[in-house]
């Protein structure tokens, strides 16, 4: 049992966190390669690089992280010869000495101020800038003015935590500068002078898609803007048709946020959702990452300080975003989530050997709160439980996954119960019993809900879980040794083995399981009067029948319990034998041949010696020797007693005969039962795999 | 009409090429210059004139354009109804108010769109999800008008297929009837 854990843990972290990796990398290099190109024919028209032309093109690279923007702002003032902030002082003077300047010129410093605040994180830069833009608070002005006023005056939103502010400037950004322009943008791109140095803004158009869409999917998590960002849920759908990305001549697609957006709005939309709040999608998106970098430093490091810290963090973020949930489809997507983690914990737990507290601010319980509140609305009312949106299919895929969670957190859990239960014999009894409750609980939510008509509720695995939850009950009070388990326990493991039996009944070890707990119990004379119905069903199964006809996964092993499970011999060699004693029974039934030999010699002999004194008129002599082979004369004691012994022997010859057919027919089918492939350790690591299709069929067929 | 390049938007570069391509533009879309009286005229008269070649095209586009956006702006609203989250739902209201003012309603405006053959079907569904979308604001007095709108544009076209709810193909009557049905269940 302990050795399932590694097999359910393998869910690819590890990938998902190189892959992450190599495409911030990738970003960084293409965006370097952008603004190169964009910047250098820029420059190379005025002769001599000045800050102007790097800040007319700054939305090219505003978007950089603080510490790429630094590299690249010293790289220009290396190149122009002086640095950004005499710049700002530069143009402050000259406004001085003119009593006046240029609108480019207030623009040009305000973009400046941000960058400074942007490379360094210094908010009194980005105050200086407000203070700057604020010359474009006209809606009259020109787009790109009211462009940066927007960008420049969402930056601060996001500094003091405002998120109405925040929503204001991007859907102001959006009226002012993208609606207007875009129709524009759209022609020029028609006439492929969408990238000419006389278009104009018009041209920076793929920037500010992807310069809006990293504002709101990457810069507002930056800075924990964990709420009130729902009414950008219309701005990041209307980013992710056909705008960013969309111009791969001007932003690589490698470049691009598209993927990212794209993974978003399939969260938005999808099962995963809270109803389409936006709010919700990022900061689980955000406890995801967080839960990737724990996954990373788990399977790196072990459970080390730091893990067990980047746990905790992501335990915190989802407990964000259940906070966050208003509906039970975001609740799901939370518990989802978060019961991957511990399932993953426990594994680890149990794979290192070690247990240090690793809090989780999670229980199972809640998620099979939720499972039963989806579940309540099946026959209507769905819709109302955030799927409106995303439908009756992402309704019905959030319960199946949230079950498939609820099933593997389960085991995994029990599983390192039963595993602490056997180093630890002190606490075994308390750990046991935790383990018993934890099956327990899946077991009353298997058959509460995996009813015959909830195929589209339930997934298919849940039966073999069902299997392992229950064998699991039975072995922790027969097999773990509970301390003193009440008969009631063990009552209730008999049943358990009998479910487990029920629902997978392709492990021939757990027949003489329920033959052990049954003895427990004085009541192993009970087992073929337990186990008979369940093997009928199987041996009679119609489904099962048709699935190795049309040679289904595993059909092999399952034709061989089917045959050897129509046999009652058989199902009593299941019950009361032990594989390793197969030979002995084979043995055995050589004996019976013998004896049977033996047996029918003798009466042979008997049989001769009575036919010769019917033959013989006058009382034949005696036999020489004295031997009982002479003749036996009709009628006398001594021919009466070889009757009766013919007459027996043959009574034993028959019961013999049948017991060597018996032998003869099952043990060969016991044998093949013995020796047919394991279908568990596979069902177990493929949760899709095909045949627990089948044993739903045959669970509800009896 | 929809400004196309702002004057200064385009002076600003103060080079040939700029100006080139600006009359290189110009004859195809029309160009607004702000608050110009004449140029109002001028794009009043343009915009009652049906359009054809590349500037139908791009009408098209803008049209198909604006649907799309109407759509994401349609789900965001319902989810944030859904989930009774009044500010969010006021904080677009307000966008959506000054979308439909600043630009959906300029693009709905010419007579011609709603019974030329290549765009009258985008110009009906378009107002429909205005309406649509109004309804949702619980704005009735302007469901009302774009009803009458309607009535008023495409007379004696009832059988004509518009799609309204979206997803849903019926005949515009039809259609019409739901959403004055609509106008008070929102």
């Amino acid at each position: 049992m302990t050795s399932n854990i590694g097999q359910r843990e393998g869910r690819g972290s590890d990938r998902a966190i190189r892959r992450a990796g190599l495409e911030i990398a990738r970003l960084c290099a293409a965006v370097c390669a952008i603004v190169g190109l964009f910047a250098a024919p820029a420059t190379a028209n005025q002769g001599q690089p000045a800050w102007d032309d790097y800040l007319d093109f700054a939305y090219v690279f505003s978007s950089s992280d603080a510490e790429q923007l630094k590299a690249r702002l010293d790289g220009y003032a290396a190149e122009i010869g002086l640095p950004l902030d005499a710049y700002v002082k530069r143009t402050l003077e000259d406004r001085e000495a003119k009593g006046g300047e240029e609108p480019e010129n207030t623009r040009r410093r305000a973009i400046a101020q941000l960058l400074q605040y942007l490379s360094t994180r210094e908010p009194g830069y980005l105050d200086k800038s407000v203070d700057t833009v604020e010359a474009f608070a006209d809606k009259n002005s020109r787009h790109e003015d009211r462009y940066w006023y927007h960008y420049v005056h969402a930056h601060r939103a996001l500094e003091r935590g405002s998120d109405t502010d925040f929503v204001r400037h991007v859907l102001g950004l959006w009226i002012d500068v993208v609606v207007p322009l875009e129709s524009p943008f759209e022609t020029l791109q028609a006439l492929s002078l969408s990238q000419s140095a006389n278009s104009g803004f018009v041209s920076a158009m793929p920037y500010v898609f992807e310069n809006v869409a990293r504002l709101i999917l990457l810069r507002s998590q930056e800075m924990g803007m964990g709420f009130g960002l729902d009414p950008l849920a219309a701005v990041v759908r209307l980013l992710a048709d056909q705008r960013v990305g969309a111009h791969p001549e001007v932003i690589p697609v490698d470049a691009s946020v598209r993927d990212y957006l794209e993974r978003i709005i399939a969260r938005l939309e999808g099962p995963e959702s809270d109803g389409g709040s936006l709010t919700f999608t990022l900061v689980l998106f955000e406890a995801t990452k967080a839960h990737d970098v724990s996954r990373g430093l788990l399977a790196s490091e072990g459970l080390t300080d730091r893990t067990i810290a980047a746990i905790r963090a992501a335990g915190s973020a989802y407990g964000r975003a259940v906070d966050l949930a208003e509906t039970p489809s975001g609740q799901a997507a939370v518990y989802t989530r978060v019961l991957r983690q511990m399932g993953e914990v426990f594994a680890a737990k149990q794979r290192l050997g070690v247990d240090p507290d690793v809090e989780i601010p999670f229980t199972i319980e809640g998620a099979l709160q939720v499972y039963g509140m989806l579940h309540e609305a099946r026959d209507g009312g769905w819709s109302k439980l955030g799927f409106r949106q995303s439908g009756y299919e992402a309704y019905l895929e959030s319960m199946r996954t949230l079950w498939a969670e609820i099933q593997e957190a389960t085991l995994n859990t029990a599983d390192y119960y039963l595993a602490r239960a056997l180093e630890d014999p002190a606490r075994s009894s308390q750990l046991t019993r935790n383990a018993a409750r934890l099956y327990a609980r899946y077991i009353a939510h298997f058959e509460r809900y995996a009813t015959a008509d909830a195929t589209d509720f339930v997934p298919d695995s849940a039966y073999f879980a069902a299997y392992e939850a229950a064998r699991g009950y039975g072995d922790a009070f027969v097999a773990y040794g509970v301390a003193s388990p009440r008969p009631a326990e063990i009552q209730l493991a008999v049943e358990r083995y009998q479910l487990a039996l029920r629902a997978y009944p392709f492990d021939r070890m757990l027949w003489p399981s329920l033959t052990t707990a049954l003895e427990r119990r004085g009541r192993a004379n009970d087992f073929l009067a337990i186990a008979r119905p369940i093997a009928e069903v199987v041996a009679s199964s119609r489904h099962a029948a048709s699935w190795i006809a049309q040679g289904g996964a595993g059909s092999e092993t399952i034709g061989t319990f089917r045959r050897g499970l129509g046999d009652e011999l058989v199902l009593m060699y299941m019950g009361f034998a032990d594989a390793s004693g197969l030979t002995e029974l084979e043995n055995s039934l050589e004996e019976l041949r013998n004896s049977r030999a033996q047996l029918a010699q003798e009466l042979d002999v008997l049989a001769s010696r009575r036919e010769a004194g019917k033959m013989a008129a006058p009382p034949a002599s005696a036999a020489p020797d004295g031997s009982g082979d002479s003749a036996v004369r009709f009628g006398t004691a001594e021919s009466q007693r070889i009757a009766r012994e013919l007459e027996e022997g043959g009574r034993r010859l028959s019961k013999l005969d049948k017991q060597i057919a018996a032998r003869a027919r099952a043990l060969p089918l016991f044998r093949a039962v013995v020796e047919s492939e394991e279908l568990a350790p596979a069902l177990r690591s493929q949760r899709d795999h095909p045949v627990h299709t089948l044993l739903r069929r045959l669970y509800h067929e009896g | 009409m929809i400004p196309l390049l702002g004057g200064n938007e385009m002076m600003n570069r103060k080079t040939l090429c700029g100006v080139l391509a600006l009359l290189v533009l110009l004859p195809i879309f029309g160009c607004a210059a702000g608050s110009d009286p004449d140029a109002m005229l001028l794009e009043s008269a343009e915009e009652e004139a049906p359009l054809g070649g590349e500037a139908l095209a791009q009408r098209r586009m803008d049209l198909g354009r604006a649907w799309r956006d109407l759509l994401h702006f349609q789900a965001t609203m319902e989810s944030m109804v859904d989930r009774r989250d009044s500010r969010g739902v006021a904080l677009l209201d307000g966008f959506l108010d000054e979308y439909m003012g600043r630009h959906l309603d300029g693009l709905l405006r010419p007579a011609w769109q709603s019974s030329h053959p290549e765009v009258m079907a985008l110009d009906a569904n378009l107002r429909f999800m205005k309406a649509e979308l109004l309804a949702q604001m619980r704005y009735t007095r302007r469901v009302q008008d774009a009803i009458e709108d309607i009535e008023s544009r495409f007379t004696g076209r009832e059988s004509m297929l518009v799609e309204y709810p979206v997803g849903e193909q019926r005949a515009l009557g039809e259609a019409l009837t739901m959403l004055r049905e609509r106008k008070w269940s929102s």
